[in-house]
This record gives C-alpha cells, sequence and structure tokens, in this order.
C-alpha cells in the first residue's frame, strides 16, 4: 500500500460522523491556501516599517500594526508559510532519514541493526527538547539549524517503528516468493518490505508534525529559531510579550494561529490512530 | 524481594551507564560542532592572535579530543563545571543560585497536572462514551496544541494585567510573595502538561478496568467510589508511577519555557539566556544537569514500581 493509498483508504472507512475531521480538514485547507496566496491576501508587504507604530485593528489593517508600524496580518499570513513549511520539513526529513536507516536496519540485521537498537535506546532516555536548545544554539539560530537539530534528534523514532515492522514484513511468505523469483535484495526491500512496513510511521508522522511546530514556535519565542525578522508565529507572539498590557491581541490572533494549525493537524492524527487500531 | 526483582533492580542500574556515558559525549563533542574557532568565540572579537592561542590553551581545546572528555570528566568529579564566558562566576554557583526557582516550578506544576488529570482521566475512563468525556477529549486536543508561552501569556493577561490579583512576573522576596509569583506560572506548566498526562492516566485505567478481577467486583455489585478506590487505584498506582516520571521530562521543559515567560530566575531561563548570548559553558553544563536529572528521576521511577509491583521482572 503507497501513501496516497494509505490515506484514501482511512478516510473513506470514516465516512459518516466524521465533523470533527471536517472541520479539521476544512481549518487546514483554509490555511494552506492562506499561505499559499499570502502574497495576493496580503494588505502590506510584511516587512515594510511604516510610523503608523501600534494601531489598533481598522480598514487599513484589520488585524492593526506591530511595534515597527509592519501590518500584523500580512506578517501572519507569511508566517503561516515558514511554519507550514518548517513543520513539514522538521518532521518529514526525520522520517526520511529514519525510513532509510530504519529499513537497511531491519533488513540486514546485525551490527547495524544493534548499533541502531543501542543509540535509540538512548536517546530514549535523554530530554529531547534541552538537547533541541543545545543543538540548535551550537549550530546557530537559522532555518538550516533548526531542520538540522530535529533531524538529529527525530529520525530514531521514525527508524525504530521501521526497524520493527521491516522485521516482520521479511518473515512473510510473499517476501520469500520474490527471492524465488529472483528479485535483488533491493528490489525486495524498496517494493516489496517497505510499503508494507510504513504504515505506523505514517500514523506518527501526523503527531510528529504537531510536535515540531511546537518545538519551531517555542524555540523561536526564545529568539533561537528563524532568523531575527523573518514573520513567524512563535517570534510574533515573543515581540509582543512587552505589549501585552495595551495590546493583547498582538500576542492572541499568532498564538491562536498555532493552535488552530496544531489542533486540525491532530485531529487527523487522532483518525489515523483509531482507524489503524480498528483495522 | 525475589530473584526476578533483584534481576530488574542490577540490570536497571547498569542501564544507566551507557545513557550517562552517551550525555557527557554529547556535552563535550557539543563544541566540535560550534562553526568556527571555539577558542576564537570564546575570546571575543577584539581579541589578539595571542589571545586565541591562549585562550586555547587554557581550555585545553589544542589537546586530541579524548584527553579534552578526560579532562572535563576530572573536573567535573571535583564539581568543577567551568566558568561563564559572559560573567566569569562558577557555574556551579549559578546553578545553586537558580535551581530553586526550577524546583518550585516543578512542583507548582506537578500539583496543578494531576489535580487537573486525575478527575478528567477517571471521567474519560469510566464513562468514555458520555457526552462530558467527548468534550473533555476534545479539549485536551485542543490543549496540548496550545503553545505554553501563549497559555502564559493569556493567562498573564487576564488574571495580571486586566485585574491585579496576581504578580507578572519575579520571584518575590518573601515566602508568601513566592507562593503568590507562583500561582500563574504553576498553572500555565499544569495546563500545558496535564493532557499527555490525563491521557496516558486514562488508558491504564481502561487497562485495568478490563481486567478480570474488576469484572468480578463488579459483578458482585461493587460500583462507583469503593469500586475506583478498592480496585482500580491501588492496581493503578504502578502506572502511575511510570507516568510521573514520564511527566517530569514534560515538567522540565514546561519549567524552562515559563521561567522564560514570566522572567522567573531559574535554570531555564538561565540556559535561554545563555544560549542566546552564546555562553557556550553555561549550555554545555545545564544540558547536562536537565540531562541528569532525568536520567534519575525514570531510574528512581522504574526502582520504585519494582517495590510496588511483586510481578516485576527483567523483560
Amino acid at each position: 500500500m503507497t501513501a496516497v493509498t494509505f490515506f484514501r483508504a482511512r478516510f473513506r472507512a470514516r465516512r459518516g460522523g466524521g465533523r470533527v475531521r471536517w472541520v479539521a480538514v476544512t481549518l487546514l485547507a483554509l490555511v494552506i491556501l492562506a499561505a499559499i496566496f499570502a502574497p495576493v491576501l496580503s494588505p502590506d508587504d510584511p516587512a515594510r516599517q511604516t510610523l503608523d507604530q501600534l494601531r489598533p485593528p481598522s480598514a487599513d489593517h484589520p488585524l492593526g500594526t506591530d511595534a515597527l508600524g509592519r501590518d500584523v496580518l500580512s506578517r501572519m499570513l507569511y508566517a503561516l508559510r515558514t511554519d507550514l513549511l518548517l513543520m513539514v520539513f522538521a518532521a518529514g526529513l526525520p522520517m526520511l532519514a529514519g525510513t532509510v536507516i530504519g529499513a537497511l536496519a531491519g533488513y540486514h540485521g546485525g551490527s547495524l541493526d544493534a548499533a541502531v537498537r543501542w543509540v535509540a535506546d538512548i536517546f530514549q532516555a535523554l530530554p529531547v527538547y534541552v538537547l533541541l536548545i543545545a543543538f540548535v544554539f551550537v549550530l546557530g539560530p537559522g532555518t538550516p539549524s533548526l531542520l538540522v537539530a530535529f533531524g538529529t534528534l527525530g529520525w530514531i523514532v521514525y527508524a525504530r517503528l521501521i526497524r520493527t515492522e521491516v522485521r516482520r514484513v521479511r518473515e512473510r511468505d510473499y517476501v520469500s516468493a520474490s527471492y524465488l523469483l529472483g528479485l535483488s535484495h533491493t528490489t525486495v526491500l524498496v517494493r516489496h518490505v517497505l510499503p508494507n512496513s510504513l504504515r505506523q510511521s505514517l500514523v506518527y508522522l501526523t503527531t510528529d508534525m504537531g510536535l515540531a511546530l511546537q518545538g519551531i514556535a517555542v524555540l523561536s519565542f526564545f529568539g533561537l529559531g528563524v532568523e531575527a525578522g523573518t514573520p513567524e508565529l512563535g517570534a510574533m507572539v515573543a515581540e509582543a510579550q512587552v505589549l501585552l498590557r495595551s495590546h493583547w491581541w498582538l500576542a492572541a490572533f499568532p498564538g491562536l494561529m498555532i493552535i488552530v494549525i496544531g489542533s486540525s493537524v491532530a485531529a487527523l492524527a487522532d483518525r489515523f490512530n483509531e482507524d489503524g487500531e480498528a483495522g | 524481594m525475589s530473584a526476578g526483582r533483584l534481576r530488574f533492580v542490577a540490570a536497571r542500574l547498569v542501564q544507566v551507564l551507557p545513557v550517562l556515558t552517551a550525555l557527557l559525549l554529547i556535552v563535550v563533542l557539543l563544541q566540535q560542532l560550534m562553526p568556527g574557532d571555539p577558542a576564537r568565540v570564546m575570546a571575543g572579537p577584539r581579541a589578539t592572535v595571542e589571545q586565541v592561542a591562549q585562550v586555547r590553551r587554557d581550555l585545553g581545546l589544542d589537546q586530541p579530543i579524548f584527553l579534552q572528555f578526560w579532562a572535563y570528566l576530572t573536573n567535573l568529579a571535583e564539581g568543577d563545571l567551568g566558568r561563564s564566558n559572559r560573567t566569569g562566576i562558577p557555574i556551579s554557583a549559578i546553578v545553586g543560585d537558580r535551581a530553586g526557582a526550577t524546583l518550585w516550578l516543578m512542583a507548582g506544576g506537578l500539583i496543578v497536572s494531576t489535580a487537573l488529570a486525575a478527575p478528567a482521566a477517571l471521567l474519560m475512563a469510566l464513562r468514555p462514551r458520555s457526552v462530558a468525556a467527548r468534550i473533555c477529549a476534545r479539549s485536551l486536543t485542543i490543549l496540548v496544541n496550545c503553545p505554553p508561552f501563549w497559555i502564559g501569556l493569556m493567562l498573564a493577561s487576564v488574571l495580571a494585567l486586566r485585574t491585579g490579583w496576581l504578580p507578572v512576573g519575579g520571584f518575590g522576596e518573601t515566602f508568601g510573595e513566592r507562593l503568590r509569583s507562583m500561582v500563574l506560572p504553576s498553572l500555565t506548566i499544569g495546563l500545558a502538561a496535564m493532557p499527555l498526562l490525563a491521557r496516558s492516566a486514562a488508558g491504564s485505567l481502561r487497562q485495568v478496568l478490563a481486567a478480570d478481577h474488576v469484572t468480578t467486583a463488579r459483578s458482585l455489585g461493587i460500583t462507583g467510589w469503593p469500586l475506583v478506590r478498592r480496585h482500580l487505584l491501588r492496581n493503578a498506582m504502578p502506572p502511575a508511577v511510570t507516568l510521573l516520571s514520564v511527566q517530569a521530562a514534560a515538567l522540565l521543559f514546561g519549567a524552562v519555557v515559563v521561567e522564560q515567560t514570566f522572567g522567573l530566575p531559574g535554570l531555564g531561563a538561565e540556559l535561554v539566556s545563555a544560549a542566546g548570548q552564546r555562553d557556550f559553558p553555561v549550555v554545555q553544563a545545564l544540558t547536562l544537569i536537565f540531562g541528569c536529572g532525568i536520567i534519575l528521576i525514570n531510574l528512581l521511577a522504574d526502582l520504585s514500581v519494582a517495590l510496588l509491583d511483586p510481578r516485576t521482572t527483567w523483560r
């Protein structure tokens, strides 16, 4: 089963009574569309500073302006781009790396498998978020270091999941049959074993995207995430922190956006989980 | 103690060694990952070539890596965590100064999250199909996706800035002030850490509920609070202790975020400000301390489960 049929099957399984899922899908689609069409929808350049500082919401600036006179709605739309892209890559790259390493370890076994299990056991006992801060600090702020840090710490869960599944699937009759047909190890692994080992990882991916979103927002709130000045939701909340007394909405709206994205993704993840358990 | 449990305790103790070694290795090797010459970074932008060379010698950076590792270990054994780049204060003194606030916060967060999670977990486990339980589960999904710093700011906005009931930040001098200044941060950590705790607790309660002895008790007509107290809670204790240890990591991270949000002088705020100002020795030492703390809590939890649950054996 490929990823596409996997998702299609999951969706079809729940035709009736999925109101929450539809709300989630709609919200997520709106957010993604808003991010794609940010240049069209934005009333202003998100980086343009003006002397019109800290205006309350008005017709010209639907969400007002920030301390540097930048239009908040435009910044939020562009921030959606930053956060959605980072979220996908901060969860997707580890999955890619973990899948390759886990598949090789599970398929070949031996010392590679032992090494992967050893590393996984050790990292499971360490506080991931603290290491995340340390890694991002060492690499310096900016998008590349964020992705490297998430990748370094994130592949392990995927590798572990894939490894276990691959070991299980490898013993199936149709895999032995593939050998008898004279297929190479690479073909058997990529075409026959891996596609049947991906399900749990895909379920975890949806959970992991929520975690990545929170991680990125928190690191940016600390000033350790994206480059200074980049529109990003966590960084926007951080900038608004000192203005909480007079301009509470500057902190409220970017935070609400994080919640909307995270909860929508999580609602979908819950569905996959339930279906996975049922089916 | 039976042979199986003894074996468990011994094996669990041995298991700590590779994890600790890995943590130490990561912490020492972090320096190698830093872009550029660490000696030049630490000597500052205006240092001469001689000063940089001096810094490199002082820090032992001209030595091979395993000697650096050994030097770090021997210093550690003497309780020397190094000195801050920014202020030159010994890090052990900084830690002693700031551990208090973090421990207060973790305790506060533990109390709030447990108080909130327990009723939610009972509701979701005992009446899973009720409307209340469903609303509860949905709210947890939303709550778990609220950034903790945002929860903190919104609480502060409503409960402190608007009404003046509570202080917005700071740590306070007297015991009473300190208690008052802990209310909002504890609430924030508690709310952020509560959803996962409630969900896992509901899960393990459900498992206990499905156990044979509970079915027997129910068939004998025992329901309600007596059932919960005498047959559920006691058997749910060992998983609960494990949950608490998982919780410790969440609380620690919550403390880091909340200290930054409310301007509390704790270890987490120190970590973040040190990272922001490129103070490597402090980041290194605090990563080590937080890591050791989590390893220790997990170890204690597993050992106490072994004491609570006579069925424990090694795998």
